[in-house]
């Protein structure tokens, strides 16, 4: 008996059927033209940055998407100025319940658009070293130097001191050198003037700078600056660390290493030691 | 500073320290097309190792197989080794080309004068001073490799952030143009502002470079103009004339009418 109600109520709702076909039918349509959307514009020859050209993609597809669903809706006879009016209230209480999600949503979207770090960029966000991998409107991801990939709410990332090391095209290394007192200023500046001014990769312009710093306690100390290609920082780095010791070595200049003088006091006689 | 003065010597598996000996070899596997002062304007074909010795040091060219050459720099400067996909059949030719980055790859010259040149509103000066060359490899006419004939510095133009990463010259001025021309360079300084202006270095894009080669075998480059705007900003242009105006001059390295912005002082 319940079979024949059923086959009876089918002509009745056939109307009813056809809608949900319809509705089912856009939503597919949309779902899929927004698919195609998102893949053209990822695969666009746009002059924008990859992340965003990923969240651009991404959000038009959303977009397509629930347009199709809210069309299906419509369809279906669902009044949307009502469902507006709830989205509305709804959006009041998941805006006061998710707080922290919409706070890394806007700073994903801000740190996109400002560009403060992009992908591919070196970067040190507080003691984290590493490649940006990836920039979502939710999080971001580096991939540490060691490996890892570590991934960051985007709301920490903006509350952050984000240091980009591929934005500039050239570094300063800065150097601390000690020689002993005994050792010739003069010489031991002539001696890292010229190492210097050998090295192909060690920019003429801004000149490499030397400042008699100050009087240690063991050693002159002298400060070396010199401007070096950002993608040959720490190559250069560590040659000039030992090409500088091995030259100042050769030139007879003294790098001592801290001393301390102990006097050790027996009956009445006082005795040095080193 | 400049030093086109190279003195060609080419070997067949051995070092060959004098020219009498380099006249021996014009016969066997290489043309030298020109061997007056300086001149780097040779073809030749690699056998088993062909040795060109610079002035900082040796161009080795070495055959690995039948279709394969690497090519290794020994001496004063760092030249990163190259394989090349070269027959024996095919012809090497070295050629004389404006100063590029060696370690670097930059798009830009930074010339520092040795003293700062000060012009007065709306008038003009013509300043020579001397480039460097560098000495291109090519094979079947595409530059496969450079090497430069001086040791190589860089510069950074404007901040580190927004400027750029520049091959340095020292521009040492000379006061009037010279009978050998060798890597001469015009530079014309016109200051279109109304005030006096000073210009201390000069900013050029590398690719509007040209030299010509004279009929008596000297090298010249193209006139570079600059257009100081105030004292802080000047356009600088590469016009595709030659330093002087010689009779019956031929390109030896063809460049392009280029302009570069100084923005961050001159």
């Amino acid at each position: 008996m319940a079979f024949d109600s059923i086959i009876d109520y089918i002509p009745l709702s056939m109307d009813l059927f056809i809608k949900i076909l319809i509705a089912i039918t856009i939503f597919i349509v949309l779902y899929y033209i927004g698919v195609l959307v998102s893949n053209y514009i990822r695969r666009a020859k746009l002059k924008a940055s990859p992340e965003l050209i990923y969240n651009l993609a991404r959000t038009a597809k959303y977009i397509i998407v629930f347009s199709g669903f809210l069309a299906a809706l419509s369809v279906l006879g669902v009044e949307l100025s009502g469902l507006l009016i709830a989205a509305g209230f709804t959006g009041i209480v998941i805006g006061l319940a998710a707080q922290q999600t919409l706070s890394q949503l806007f700073a994903g979207i801000s740190l996109i658009l400002e560009g403060r770090a992009r992908v591919g960029d070196a970067i040190r966000i507080g003691d984290d070293w590493g490649v940006i991998e990836s920039v979502g409107l939710m999080s971001t991801q580096i991939r540490l130097w060691s490996g890892e990939i570590l991934t960051i709410p985007n709301d920490s990332v903006m509350g952050s001191k984000i240091y980009n090391y591929s934005k500039s095209v050239a570094r300063r290394i800065d150097l601390t050198i000690g020689i002993s007192y005994s050792s010739s200023i003069s010489k031991a500046l002539n001696i890292i003037t010229s190492l210097l001014g050998e090295k192909e990769l060690v920019l003429a312009e801004p000149p490499p700078t030397l400042i008699v710093d100050s009087l240690g306690d063991s050693a002159v100390i002298i400060k070396v600056l010199l401007w070096v290609p950002n993608s040959e920082f720490w190559t250069i780095r560590k040659e000039i660390i030992r090409e500088i010791k091995e030259a100042l070595e050769a030139g007879g200049i003294e790098i001592p290493f801290p001393q301390r003088v102990v006097w050790l006091k027996s009956g009445t006689e006082s005795k040095g030691a080193q | 500073m400049w030093s086109v003065n190279v003195i060609i010597i080419k070997s067949h598996g051995m070092w060959v320290l004098q020219l009498v000996s380099l006249i021996t070899y014009l016969g066997e596997c290489y043309i030298l097309l020109k061997d007056v002062l300086g001149m780097i304007y040779m073809d030749f074909t690699v056998d088993v190792e062909e040795v060109i010795s610079l002035p900082k040091g040796r161009l080795v060219f070495s055959r690995i197989n039948d279709s394969m050459i690497r090519i290794v720099f020994n001496g004063d400067l760092q030249i990163p080794p190259k394989t090349v996909g070269v027959s024996r059949n095919s012809s090497i030719s070295l050629r004389p080309i404006p100063p590029s980055g060696n370690l670097l790859k930059v798009d830009y010259l930074f010339i520092k004068l040795n003293e700062p040149v000060t012009v007065l509103p709306k008038e003009s000066v013509e300043i020579y001073f001397k480039l460097p060359v560098d000495i291109g490899v090519y094979v079947n006419n595409y530059l496969i490799h450079t090497v430069p004939t001086v040791k190589v510095k860089y510069a950074l133009y404007g901040p580190p952030d927004l400027g750029h990463l520049c091959r340095y010259v020292d521009g040492g001025l000379i006061n009037s143009v010279p009978d050998n021309l060798l890597g001469i360079t015009k530079l014309v300084i016109n200051n279109q502002s109304s005030d006096v202006g000073t210009v201390g270095k000069v900013v050029a894009p590398l690719n509007g470079l040209q030299i010509y080669l004279t009929a008596s075998n000297d090298l010249i480059f193209n006139t570079i103009y600059v257009r100081l705007a105030d004292s802080l900003h000047a356009e600088v242009t590469t016009k595709l004339i030659p330093s002087k105006h010689v009779e019956n001059l031929k390109y030896l390295f063809k460049g392009i009418e280029s302009a570069y912005v100084m923005k961050y002082g001159v």
